[in-house]
């Protein structure tokens, strides 16, 4: 079963790259690659460890399901309106 | 991993997988044509040369190209994707190794069976040296012909 995650995403969003990352968690930057690919599903220790790098529980990071997109999950919040009520 | 350098010679995957192709054409090449050659054909006396020549310089470069460095090192300095990569080259390689060795017991019995002539010594060195020179860059052959990574991996 493929093991779907968000490193990309929580990469990008703390601005490190693959080769900052990689040393992070003691892993070539290839595997980094692998990884956001999807090409490859990291052990318990590799998983634990990028999910302290991100400080998020590892099941925001991993999941046996896919993520839903970014955008699904921006449009599914409620908004505030310009005068500061929710919509 | 640690940090210690190690020399390897870093191809493109493209160029890993050519010479690996090279490597093992030429080196089974050089052995399926040396059952053919006598001192009559000097052309196939060349061209086995060559063969010979070639298979093992692009099996020297295979070994000691990147995919060589992670088929060989220490466990400490590869990470565990490389070493589950590296687990899937040398079962591949063990299944090669056992293959090659049943083909070739099963080609030398249909051989002395069809022809009654018996294989010689010098014959039997022959493979064991190509059994040797392949089985020694097939787990890099392997990494080669499995390897995924992306340009901007790096």
């Amino acid at each position: 079963m493929a093991l779907h995650n968000r490193i990309a995403v929580f990469r990008a969003e703390a601005g490190i790259s693959r080769k900052d990352l990689a040393a992070l968690v003691d892993v070539n930057p290839q595997t980094i690659g692998f990884l956001e690919r999807g090409d490859y599903s990291p052990s318990a220790e590799l998983a634990l460890k990028l999910s302290r790098v991100f400080k998020v529980p590892v099941d925001q990071l991993f999941s046996l399901d896919p993520f839903p997109s970014l955008a699904t999950e921006l449009s599914a919040k409620p908004r505030l309106t310009p005068y500061g009520a929710k919509a | 991993m640690t940090s210690k350098a190690y020399f390897y010679i870093k191809f493109k995957p493209a160029t890993a997988r050519a010479l690996s192709s090279i490597a093992l054409t030429s080196l089974y090449g050089w052995f399926l044509l040396k059952f053919f050659v006598d001192e009559t054909k000097p052309v196939l006396q060349v061209i086995i040369g060559i063969l010979a020549l070639v298979g093992m310089l692009t099996a020297i470069l295979v070994f000691l190209s990147a995919n060589g460095f992670l088929a060989n090192a220490p466990k400490d300095r590869i990470d565990e994707r490389e070493l589950a990569q590296r687990n899937e080259a040398y079962f591949r390689a063990y299944q090669y190794m056992i293959s090659a060795v049943l083909v070739g017991l099963l080609a030398v019995f249909l051989w002395e069976q069809s022809t009654g002539l018996k294989i010689t010594l010098h014959q039997f060195s022959n493979f064991l040296t190509v059994l040797f020179f392949t089985g020694l860059v097939m787990p890099a052959s392997v990494l080669a012909y499995q390897d995924k990574s992306h340009v901007d991996d790096q």
